[in-house]
């Protein structure tokens, strides 16, 4: 195989991980929800079970997307600073000592909105294109 | 992690509000599964019986299956069988059987049976899933083999800043499980003379079996607290506890075990170290004698892989050299201890480990045998070489 050869099967490589990471992740919420804007930190400690409520104290519900997602994938790296591997290894320790379950799931993002839309204390993460009108976008990550 | 939530709405649809007790709400059924085997490099036998110079899948391979229900929004039921090898098989337990109720956030009170922390991982052990290595260093996971409790413990947890406290007391009593007895009691006494002074001593016997000696340990007390944030945990535990082996003549010998320890996973590095301090007094220190140890893990994240290296020490912490009981007292086991290992996130819910830990035991005192934690004295270092495969699911 030629230099040029691998050289283009890798920059190509690096163009698909760089499309996923500029796909937009959107934070939705259902629209009753009085928050309109969240920050990395208290995302991070819904995500990691640490909290249980949104800043402004009311009850969170939290969904996450199936686990292997390049988009679940995106989110855990930007905000939780964790691969998935790293995660599932984090919720295994709580789940097994019971500290703390980890979140429900759902298969795609078209399920997670529908979820958000049905849920007022819902939060979730979706391809920012999946998001309508029935939640409300709180923090969009590039 | 993927788990199923089988819904049990049937009884609620049909006694919608008259009977708030039967609302289970669901059923989280979750679970881990470790395969692994082991072998040592040259003849010998650890002294729990579990590795031997013959490929052996009996130390390290398990299954844990975990079962939690809502009672209600504050009260869980949780119960979690883990079946594993031993020298008679496989065979199954419930390590942990208890209620949960949640006082607030930040409150939990827990009752049954429940695993409870002498170490950073002691509550999560069986998981293998859950840590970097096969199995966390024998120089110090070795030093309580009681692991769980019947009683109660409390889950305080706050936060302060980006920091997250845990307080965590456990009270009860540790009984009916079955002890292994590591021998270091009669190594240093000619085991011929032993018999012919206490003929019905249980620890009568041939150096270099495994004996296995029922015993309760009541009025079981003990502290976690732990500290941390997303890259760092540090924690320290005390307990206090008074065994009694009816067989052994042991009754009420206070046993106490110290613990500090911490975790780092920052920037692709990990590192594990923990110290600890055992002592024991009475009868009890012949089987076990004072003991303190610890161990150093680095590791650096390159992707999927986990390569790391350990350090572990165990030796003797002032025991006594006479005065616990008629035959004096016990003989702390002493032996360090190499290991370089590599954990691969192949999957998403699994990983492939594979570990060399290369063993040299020593003599605690002068002139005894070089037992360190086998079941007799290898009279060489020992590599002892292990693969698993951990899952979750």
């Amino acid at each position: 195989m030629s230099i040029i050869k691998i050289t283009s099967i890798i920059l190509a490589g690096l163009l698909l991980v760089s499309a996923y990471a500029r796909a937009d992740v959107a934070v939705i919420v259902h629209p009753d929800n009085p928050l309109t804007s969240i920050s990395v930190d208290d995302l991070r400690n819904l995500y990691l079970g640490k909290v249980r409520t949104y800043p402004n104290g009311h009850q969170a519900e939290i969904i996450d997307l199936g686990d292997g997602t390049p988009l679940c994938t995106q989110f855990y790296a930007a905000v939780l600073n964790k691969t998935s591997a790293q995660l599932n290894a984090y919720r295994a320790q709580r789940l097994f000592s019971g500290k703390g379950l980890p979140p429900n799931t759902v298969a795609t993002d078209s399920e997670a909105v529908a979820w958000v839309a049905r849920n007022p204390q819902g939060l979730a993460y979706v391809d920012k294109s999946k998001v309508n009108g029935d939640v409300k976008i709180l923090m969009t990550i590039q | 992690m993927k788990y199923a939530r089988i819904g049990l709405y049937l009884i609620v649809v049909s006694f919608p509000v008259t009977s708030p007790a039967m609302a289970i709400d669901d059923l989280v059924v979750s679970g881990f599964f470790t395969v692994g085997a082991t072998k040592a490099g040259s003849s010998a036998t650890t002294d729990n019986g579990g590795i031997t110079d013959d490929v052996g899948f009996e130390n390290d391979t398990r299954i844990g299956l975990q079962l939690l229900t809502h009672i209600n929004p504050q009260m869980t039921m949780t119960a979690q069988m883990v079946g594993r090898g031993s020298d008679n098989g496989y065979a199954a337990d419930f390590e942990w059987a208890y209620i949960d109720y949640a006082l607030s956030d930040s409150f939990n009170v827990r009752a049954g049976k429940l695993k409870f922390p002498t170490y950073l991982i002691s509550d999560y052990v069986d998981v293998g899933y859950a840590y970097p290595w096969i199995r966390p260093p024998e120089e110090v996971y070795f030093s309580n083999p009681l692991t769980t409790i019947s009683g109660v413990d409390v889950l305080f947890r706050t936060r302060a800043g980006d920091m997250d406290l845990l307080v965590q007391p456990y009270i009860g009593s540790s009984k009916g499980e079955s002890g292994i007895v590591p021998q270091e009691t009669l190594m240093g006494i000619d085991q011929a003379v032993t018999n012919a002074l206490i003929p019905s001593h249980p620890l009568q016997g041939t150096v270099g079996t495994v004996q296995r000696v029922d015993f309760s340990a009541e009025n079981f007390i003990g502290i976690n607290a732990s500290i941390g944030n997303q890259y760092f945990t540090a924690r320290a535990g005390y307990l206090e506890t008074d065994v009694t082996a009816a067989a052994f003549g042991v009754v009420d010998d206070k046993a106490s075990f110290g613990s500090v320890g911490a975790t780092i996973d920052w920037r692709n590095t990990v590192v594990y170290s923990e110290y600890f301090e055992r002592e024991i007094q009475g009868g009890a220190n012949m089987a076990f004698p004072n003991q303190k140890g610890w161990y150093t893990t680095l590791g650096y994240r390159f992707g999927n892989w986990l390569p790391h290296m350990t350090y572990a020490e165990v030796g003797d912490n002032d025991n006594p050299a006479a005065g616990c009981s008629a035959l004096g007292c016990g003989v702390p086991i002493k032996q360090h201890s190499t290991a370089v290992g590599v954990r691969h996130d192949f999957a998403r819910n699994a990983a492939l480990k594979l570990e060399v830990k290369r063993v040299s035991p020593d003599a605690a005192v002068a002139g005894m045998p070089k037992r360190g934690l086998f079941l007799t004295a290898p009279g060489e270092d020992v590599n002892i070489y292990s693969i698993a495969l951990d899952t979750v699911f």
